[in-house]
């Protein structure tokens, strides 16, 4: 994405750019993009508290669910917990579908709700 | 290839054919923001000294919602439109041949008037303050306008005519869980929720009109106390009118304001809807479209985010968009009522 931010600046700003003292700036704005772009990792930190609430949530539902939805809401736990969280939301997603599908479920649903709002207040938290 | 680096003596040979007239290309420049076509502004000399200035917009693959646009039927649509009393520019001419300017275009006659960003500081500061002016009430009228059009006198069967009752909205939710699982590349259970909650709310529709489909202030041109040309008739259609409105009391088209569209109180909006048209809105149905609107709008972020993924565009604008997916997401779940 860096990357892309500096050939955007060089392809498509700079030449717009007339002024000198602007241009320059637009040049130390990429030389710097380009060093940043050397250090910047995905940052995962927050992942294991999001993994801990989606997996809470299904030890809750799991007793109301037939043993094939169990399952699905259970996959195998793996070293990733970025990996772990896409699948507890795949499987939570199911569910959701399945719920609509058979419909009367609105108590669980409005559980998953909850669940899925402090999910996403993680993900919130990481943008502006 | 766009507008803006088209061979000029091509371009001046096609438009004096077209124009039944020789011209010669005198300016060139871009227009407005719009982040999924080309648009143009190409002023021309004609061999009587006269200049004629005209709007050429260059379709392009790879931004947003492509599945839902025929440029041709734009074309078509403007064409009928011109005689109603809704302001549009004047339609010109279509090329679907990539030949010219990269993609197939479509030239429409310049109208005066300036686009706002409805969320830029200005932008917000301007339909505010217009709200209360005559625009507010132009706004409302004009959109009632376009759902009196009578469609079947007009011939626009060719936008495709919905089955009864609920089919209107069923091929929409149809099309929009199709959309979704096209482009998403991880799980989106806060959008299935929503789409479920479509599925099994899936309102009749009062009546079947010509409705615009992407009816905003963002897509207006304002001279002083007039609107001068609604534009971007790309997604049209034949559908249910609380389509628009949905679309217009959307929370994405209100961001950080308590104004419809930047531009007004959502109930004076409706008010006012109701006055020039004549027929009440049915407050259940329209939460549908609106919910049906954001759902959808956030899909059209996934999919600007996937664009720029596989390469499809490189506008910085649809990967920015694509980073804003969690307020998207949080969007949706305030109107399904999230704890």
């Amino acid at each position: 994405m860096v990357g892309a931010i500096r050939r955007d600046l060089a392809d498509r700003v700079l030449p717009a750019v007339t002024d000198d003292r602007a241009r320059s700036s637009v040049i130390a704005a990429m030389g710097i993009l380009g060093d940043l772009a050397l250090q910047i990792r995905e940052d995962e930190s927050w992942a294991p508290e999001a993994v801990a609430l989606l997996e809470a949530g299904i030890r809750r539902w799991r007793p109301q669910l037939g043993p094939d939805p169990a399952e699905q809401v259970a996959p195998p736990p793996g070293p990733d917990p970025g990996q772990r969280r896409r699948d507890l939301l795949g499987a939570i997603e199911s569910l959701v579908e399945r719920l609509w599908a058979e419909g009367g479920h609105d108590e669980l649903l409005r559980d998953i709700r909850g669940v899925l709002r402090a999910d996403l207040a993680h993900q919130l938290k990481r943008i502006r | 290839m766009g507008v803006l680096d088209a061979n000029p003596e091509l371009v001046e040979r096609r438009f004096s054919e077209h124009l039944g007239v020789s011209v010669r290309l005198v300016h060139r420049r871009l227009a407005g923001e719009g982040l999924s076509d080309e648009t143009g502004v190409c002023r021309f000399e004609r061999s009587d000294g006269d200049e004629v200035q005209l709007v050429v917009r260059v379709f392009r693959p790879g931004t947003v919602a492509r599945h839902e646009v025929h440029p041709g039927r734009l074309h078509r649509l403007l064409t009928v439109l011109r005689l109603s009393r809704i302001p549009v520019p004047r339609p010109m001419w279509f090329e679907e041949s990539p030949a010219l300017f990269g993609g197939p275009y479509s030239v429409v006659s310049w109208v005066p008037g300036t686009a706002v960003v409805p969320w830029s500081p200005e932008g917000r500061q301007f339909l505010a303050t217009a709200g209360s002016g005559p625009i507010g009430e132009l706004f409302c009228r004009a959109l009632s306008d376009i759902h009196a059009v009578d469609w079947r006198a007009a011939s626009l069967r060719f936008l495709g005519v919905p089955g009864p009752g609920r089919g209107f909205a069923l091929s929409r939710v149809d099309e929009l869980e199709a959309y979704l699982r096209r482009v998403r590349a991880d799980p989106e259970p806060i959008l299935v929720d929503g789409i479920g909650w479509l599925r099994a709310n899936l309102p009749d529709a009062g009546r079947l009109s010509l409705v615009h489909g992407d009816y905003r202030t963002g897509n207006m041109l304002f001279d002083g106390p007039r609107i001068t040309a609604v534009i971007d008739w790309e997604f049209a259609a034949i559908g249910d009118p609380l389509y628009d409105l949905g679309w217009v009391c959307c929370p994405s088209n209100r961001m950080g304001s308590d104004l419809v569209c930047m531009l007004l109180p959502e109930d004076v909006f409706l008010a006012r809807y109701e006055r020039y048209s004549g027929l009440p809105v049915d407050r259940t149905a329209l939460r549908f479209w609106v919910l049906y609107h954001q759902v959808r709008h956030a899909i059209m972020w996934l999919e600007a985010g996937r664009s720029f993924q596989l390469g499809a565009t490189d506008d910085l604008r649809l990967a920015r968009m694509h980073y804003t997916m969690p307020t998207m997401r949080r969007m949706v779940a305030d109107l399904l009522e999230y704890a």
